[in-house]
């Protein structure tokens, strides 16, 4: 389990985020959740990055547009993939504006979260 | 034919008829002037004035001759004198005389002409022979008496005319002769007057015909008188001339009364002498009574100057000369001319004015035809270029893709139809103004011309545009280069009302030469939208109410595409906010859907890798109890959405009962136990109790809204919440020191759909305070909000005791 790379969930809804995070802890996944901008931000501040940042888009206080703005903008988790998670009819549209590896529309398919999760922080090799 | 024509001919007509004219002076001795045939008459040159008179008269005759000079002087008529004349080469002549006295510039002189009837020193047989033929042959009858008035002799072919021979009458008396005829009086007494030495002259009918008889005394070598001569001229045809002449006359005065002209005659002191004419009629003059009088009775006379007396004075004066005058409001051409006697002077004048009343009239008629004319001519071009100028106008506001550029176009086609400059300022939706549009006619100055769209009108200014967007009403400014000449020598009152303060604005109107402009209202829907200024450079252009028409029918067409573009605009962001609200529900609704699903999925995955037992257990809960909370929010998601539906269909009704607001609260409160302590927020209440007559689910939708509010926006800060009895009624208070709302959304919260903040950061539908609002109406009650930006915001509710339930009555049962 330890080669596998933790996952950043950012996400304002608590449900949403608990069972997200119930899902990947159980697929074998170190999970980190924030239900803010900011909040995952601080999360990033540790020296143990993410292997990817599932984004959600609307959330209070910094956003996930901010968030993704203030990313790019520090290299040293500006390599962090990042996939966005929004029931947002524009999401593509979006998505292609902030650079992202990809989206998931909601309301999401578990099956390829844990596809999308499994390709960026599963086992190596 | 000229008169003067006619006084040619005179010499002429006086010599074949053997006449002589000359005047004599008062006492008759000396000739002033006399005519042609005067030396042969005398024997002395023509033109010789003062030769002697009345001693060439024989001296026998001398005495009759000057009887019959003041016989003249004294009754004015003719008389006349058969008389010998004492000729220049020693001889004698029978002359006969006719003389009358008349007024001369000088005093009183005679008017004299001599016919020469016989001489004494010819042949008397040649002389007998040549009487006798020549009597035989005119109808004239020669006769002499004896002392007694017996007739001694009778010639003439008068006598056959009579029916008589010259032997039937010789030897009869004149008594004898004319008894019982017409003559008999004037015949017996002439012949007694001749035989009493005096010539006599009479006129009368005698068997059937007509004659002028002259008596004389017939005297003997001595001169005394031995009988009578008399001569009957037969002057019947004559008379029946001028009874066709009189006749003639008389029909010639009806005919000159029926005109409507006036025809008088003066004498020479500008007395009337005569006046015909219906004209008099229409003037409420009558002849007979003018006759006599000066000239100023018939004719206004004024000053010396006065064309009516300087026209007489000219004819007096030998010249003819007309004028037009009004005259008791009729119109007249007068002609006036000298009038001139039998003798060729000039006598007076005769006037004639011809009534050009009608004719004016009809004249005035055409003219006034014409002109009007003319002016509907004029007019019916005017509107053609007037209709042009729209359909030009509009085709530019129809094509332009936004109002500015079709302004921009409307103001160049303007100039200079309309005015030199024109410029157009728009009222905006914040009630500032923006000026666009700004054309003039000519390049130099037009570059200035646009300086003038960096400078707005202040809204506030009293003057100008931002007047007539107050009033609506479309004004005249004139005068305007005067007041700008006043800027900097005279205080602001006296400053142009160009509704600017700004001095470089004026400075550029200054320059501009700005003399008079007009504004008119761009209104649309009865809202003024902004104005359009058309301006003046030159005093020639002065706006009246044709332009001020056509002004204001251009101001509508522009005004109707600036409300078109709004509406336009409007309508493109109740797209925008509906396509921004169904972005916003597709996200509201999918959120709870996606937790829902998670939690089915996760359910699911748990049942197929095992039981959810032991510590799978707790997790299994844990997913049916996400799905269990997802279900209601989806719940209520659906249930704000038909509120919306309800509300704007006026279809939220509500189940009333005796409910306590207090107790509604403490149930919101403690739902949102969990939320309040997840999020941190301190709570403070002052809560009392607060009965009414209200439905107790719409009211605790009411508080979940509000204190959901708060929790979501109050950035964990403390929460108030308060409930008390109010004035008639009980009030609520929720009170947050989050993030607050801006000033300028305050107003719009409680609108459908919107939301005091990005939907970015904040998810929800922006329907719940829209809700809140609509059922504290539908309660009677109210509400409003207090807010400081980044400080927070305070809810007051204020509900009556009872709704009012006007649609159900059975409620309150």
């Amino acid at each position: 389990m330890s080669d596998r790379r933790p996952v950043l969930l950012v996400e304002d809804d608590s449900d949403i985020r608990e069972m997200i995070g119930d899902i990947l802890e159980h697929k074998g996944y170190n999970v980190m959740t924030a239900s803010s901008g900011q909040e995952a931000l601080d999360r990033l501040a540790t020296p143990l990055l993410p292997g990817l940042i599932l984004l959600d888009l609307m959330m209070p206080g910094m956003s996930g547009v901010e968030f993704r703005k203030a990313q790019t903008q520090d290299p040293r988790i500006a390599p962090i993939p990042v996939v966005v998670l929004s029931g947002d009819a524009g999401i593509e549209r979006k998505s292609d504006a902030l650079g992202v590896a990809g989206y998931v529309k909601k309301p999401i398919e578990l099956r390829l979260l844990i596809d999308i999760v499994d390709r960026f922080c599963g086992a190596r090799g | 034919m000229a008169t003067n024509a006619y006084e040619a001919r005179i010499p002429e007509i006086l010599q074949t008829l053997g006449e002589v004219i000359f005047e004599l002076d008062a006492t008759g001795d000396r000739v002033l002037c006399a005519g042609p045939g005067f030396e042969a008459l005398v024997g002395v040159e023509t033109g010789a004035r003062g030769i002697a008179w009345l001693a060439r008269v024989v001296k026998d005759d001398r005495s009759r001759f000057q009887e019959a000079l003041r016989a003249s002087r004294v009754d004015g008529q003719e008389h006349v004198v058969v008389h010998g004349l004492h000729t220049r080469d020693g001889g004698r002549r029978r002359v006969r005389t006719v003389l009358r006295a008349m007024k001369a510039p000088d005093g009183i002189t005679f008017a004299v002409r001599s016919t020469g009837i016989a001489a004494p020193d010819e042949d008397l047989a040649g002389g007998q022979t040549r009487l006798a033929f020549l009597l035989s042959n005119v109808p004239d009858i020669l006769w002499t008496t004896d002392q007694s008035m017996r007739i001694l002799t009778s010639e003439g072919a008068g006598l056959s005319i009579l029916g008589l021979k010259a032997g039937q009458v010789v030897g009869m008396r004149i008594p004898e002769f004319v008894a019982g005829s017409e003559a008999e009086q004037l015949a017996n007494a002439a012949h007694q007057a001749a035989l009493d030495g005096r010539a006599t002259s009479y006129e009368s009918d005698f068997s059937g015909r007509s004659y002028s008889v002259h008596v004389e005394p017939l005297r003997d070598g001595a001169g005394t008188v031995v009988g009578t001569i008399g001569l009957a001229m037969d002057v019947t045809e004559r008379r029946r001339a001028e009874g066709a002449l009189r006749e003639s006359e008389m029909r010639l005065r009806m005919l000159i009364n029926q005109m409507p002209d006036i025809l008088w005659t003066t004498d020479r002191d500008l007395k009337i002498t005569s006046c015909v004419g219906s004209g008099l009629g229409n003037l409420g003059l009558e002849p007979a009574p003018l006759v006599g009088q000066p000239l100023s009775a018939l004719l206004p006379t004024g000053t010396k100057s006065d064309a009516t007396m300087a026209a007489h004075q000219a004819a007096l004066a030998g010249r003819s000369s007309s004028f037009d005058r009004e005259w008791q409001g009729r119109a007249f051409t007068v002609h006036v001319e000298p009038f001139f006697d039998a003798y060729g002077l000039i006598g007076g004048t005769i006037g004639l004015a011809l009534d050009i009343t009608e004719r004016k009239r009809a004249e005035q008629t055409r003219d006034r035809l014409l002109a009007e004319e003319q002016e509907a001519r004029r007019a019916a071009e005017e509107s053609e270029e007037r209709a042009a100028f729209l359909a030009d106008a509009s085709k530019i506001l129809v094509g332009a893709l936004d109002f500015e550029s079709a302004f921009s176009g409307v103001a160049r086609l303007t100039v200079p139809y309309l005015a030199d400059f024109c410029v157009f300022d728009v009222l905006e939706e914040d009630g500032s103004i923006s000026r666009m549009a700004v054309a003039h006619g000519e390049s130099r100055r037009g570059a200035i011309a646009q300086q003038l769209v960096k400078y707005s009108p202040d809204p506030a200014a009293p003057e100008g545009v931002p007047k007539v967007m107050r009033t609506g009403q479309a004004e005249i400014y004139t005068g305007v280069r005067e007041a700008l000449q006043k800027i900097g020598n005279a205080g602001p009152d006296q400053w142009p009302p160009v509704g600017t303060r700004n001095l470089e604005t004026l400075r550029l109107l200054r320059v501009l030469n700005l003399c008079s402009y007009m504004t008119v209202p761009l209104v649309g829907r009865g809202r003024t939208l902004g104005t359009i200024t058309f301006a003046a450079d030159n005093e020639e252009r002065r706006y009246g109410p044709a332009d001020l028409a056509l002004a204001e029918d251009l101001a509508r067409r522009c005004a109707l595409v600036i409300d078109n573009a709004r509406l336009y605009e409007r309508a493109q962001e109740a797209i925008r906010i509906r396509e921004e609200f169904l972005s916003i529900a597709s996200h509201e609704l999918r959120t709870p859907i996606t937790s829902l699903q998670l939690a089915v999925q996760n359910s699911l995955d748990m049942l197929q890798s095992g039981a959810p037992a032991g510590s799978g257990g707790e997790r299994f809960a844990r997913s049916l109890l996400v799905a269990e909370r997802q279900t209601r929010r989806l719940g209520r998601l659906v249930e704000a959405l038909l509120d919306v539906s309800r509300i704007q269909a006026g279809r939220l009704n509500l189940t009333l009962a005796e409910i306590d607001l207090a107790d509604i609260v403490r149930d919101v409160l403690r739902a949102f136990d969990g939320e309040l302590r997840a999020a941190g927020c301190a709570l403070s209440l002052a809560i009392g109790p607060a009965v009414g007559y209200w439905d107790a689910g719409r009211l605790e939708q009411v508080v979940t809204n509000l204190l959901g509010n708060a929790l979501k926006y109050g950035a964990g800060r403390p929460i108030h919440v308060g409930v008390s009895a109010v004035d008639g009624g009980v009030g609520l208070t929720v009170k947050d020191h989050g993030i607050g709302i801006a000033s300028e959304r305050l107003s719009s919260i409680f609108d459908p759909f919107e939301r005091a903040v990005s939907a970015e950061h904040f998810g929800g539908l922006g329907l719940g305070l829209y809700i809140v609002k609509n059922i504290l109406e539908a309660h009677g009650g109210s509400i409003h909000v207090e807010s400081d930006l980044g400080r927070g915001s305070t809810f007051h509710v204020e509900l009556p005791r009872r709704a009012p339930t006007p649609s159900h009555p059975e409620a309150e049962a």
